[in-house]
């Protein structure tokens, strides 16, 4: 493919700025040599040119004055939104703008669930059969090295539910989970077992 | 500016008339140059600039500020006119398919479009006829593609602008643009051949865009 083929279809984005450095300096340097090139850019220019003085001119044709007002007077003469329909556009909103982010936490959640229920001697099952790891380095504040296949190494509390972090070695790997120890299934709670 | 609008548009909920005042002041023009681009008719424009800017008001409350103030109100004016055009019907809409090009008789790819305006100023076209048939030319083009055009020509738009204006994925937007210009540059042409002025050659097609987009890592 000769370069006028391969960098002439860049020219659209180059002319709207939207290439990368590096890709705006090839076509730069091809522009250089390539009348043709050169030429087509000039063109989408032109027609980016000329809608806008079609629209400048229309604009400037139109008498604006009293649109203000007139949109100022709708406004006073406007019932205001209801609030259910308020609250049902902006929440549609938030749920479409926040969209990714609920995606990844329900994803992360969903993954978290997984990863806890089928690990082999998952530490749910562990602490319902009263295996669950003893923590006598955390209780005197200090951090423990990863001795055996459950190991606390931490602690925490938040909006009032107590969690517990702990690292698992497997295969030389070490997983750390975050547990809520108020829904432990035999409703166990922290206190009871360590 | 941006910052500007958002200030403007908090003070606006609390009811500060001036500041929605200023926001009408500031964008009318540009409002109403996406109005008649779209609609082509001077005194329906004004209305749906009109109506834009009290829907704005109406639904202030639901702005989350998340997008540019910009964005969310030419968000509503496109919506407005598309909506205006399908009820009306009077539009001459080629919905131009995005994996069509337009083939010459010969079979060889239409050539984009040339305009003797930079090349040759003795020919240069008087402002009105170009005024008139860039004005037939972007009305023959389909709402969507006509949309990203103005967007992007005549506001200055981002292609992650568009997207969020028109709620599209980004690449749609630069396929449609591409079309737009294309078609657009081919009308453009058309009323060249009919005066007499001479074509360039052709170029460009979106596969090879595509190729040199893979080319080039973009």
């Amino acid at each position: 493919m000769s370069p006028c083929e391969n960098l002439h279809p860049l020219l659209n984005r180059y002319h709207d700025g939207e290439l990368s450095r590096r890709q705006r300096a090839r076509v730069e340097s091809h522009l250089a040599v390539c009348p043709q090139c050169a030429a087509e850019l000039a063109r989408i220019r032109e027609l980016g040119q000329g809608l806008r003085q079609f629209l400048s001119d229309e604009c400037a044709a139109v008498d604006f004055s009293g649109f203000t007002e007139r949109v100022m007077q709708g406004i006073s003469r406007q019932e205001p939104l209801p609030l259910a329909a308020r609250v049902r556009l902006w929440l549609g909103e938030a749920l479409r703008v926040y969209r990714p982010v609920w995606l990844a936490s329900v994803a992360a959640a969903t993954a978290a669930v997984l990863l806890i229920a089928l690990w082999p001697g998952a530490p749910a099952n562990g602490l319902s059969e009263g295996k669950t790891p003893t923590a006598p380095a955390v209780a005197n504040g200090e951090t423990p090295q990863p001795e055996g296949p459950q190991v606390i190494i931490d602690r925490m509390e938040y909006a009032g539910e107590r969690s517990m972090i702990f690292s698992v070695s497997r295969n030389n790997t070490t997983v750390i989970w975050l547990y809520d120890m108020n829904r432990l299934p035999d409703g166990k709670s922290e206190g009871d077992d360590l | 500016m941006d910052t500007d609008d958002l200030k403007l548009v908090r003070r606006a909920r609390r009811g500060d008339e001036g500041a929605f005042r200023m926001l009408v002041e500031r964008y009318k023009h540009r409002v109403y140059a996406i109005a008649y681009g779209m609609v082509r008719n001077r005194d329906t424009a004004l209305d749906i600039s009109q109506e834009a800017f009290l829907k704005v008001h109406r639904y202030l409350d639901t702005f989350q500020g998340n997008s540019s103030f910009y964005t969310w109100l030419y968000r509503l004016v496109v919506n407005l006119t598309i909506d205006h055009l399908r009820k009306e019907h009077r539009h001459e809409s080629l919905d131009y398919d995005d994996t069509t090009l337009r083939r010459e008789p010969d079979g060889a790819e239409a050539e984009i479009v040339p305009s003797g305006l930079r090349q040759n100023p003795a020919k240069t076209l008087e402002r009105k006829e170009i005024a008139a048939r860039l004005n037939q030319v972007i009305g023959s083009l389909s709402e969507k593609h006509r949309a990203v055009l103005l967007l992007r020509e005549v506001e200055g738009l981002s292609y992650e602008e568009m997207a969020r204006v028109l709620r599209i994925h980004k690449g749609t937007v630069m396929s449609r643009l591409f079309h737009a210009r294309r078609y657009a540059q081919q009308a453009l042409q058309q009323y060249l051949r009919e005066r007499g002025e001479p074509i360039p050659e052709p170029k460009e097609t979106e596969e090879a865009a595509v190729r040199a987009d893979s080319a080039t890592g973009a």
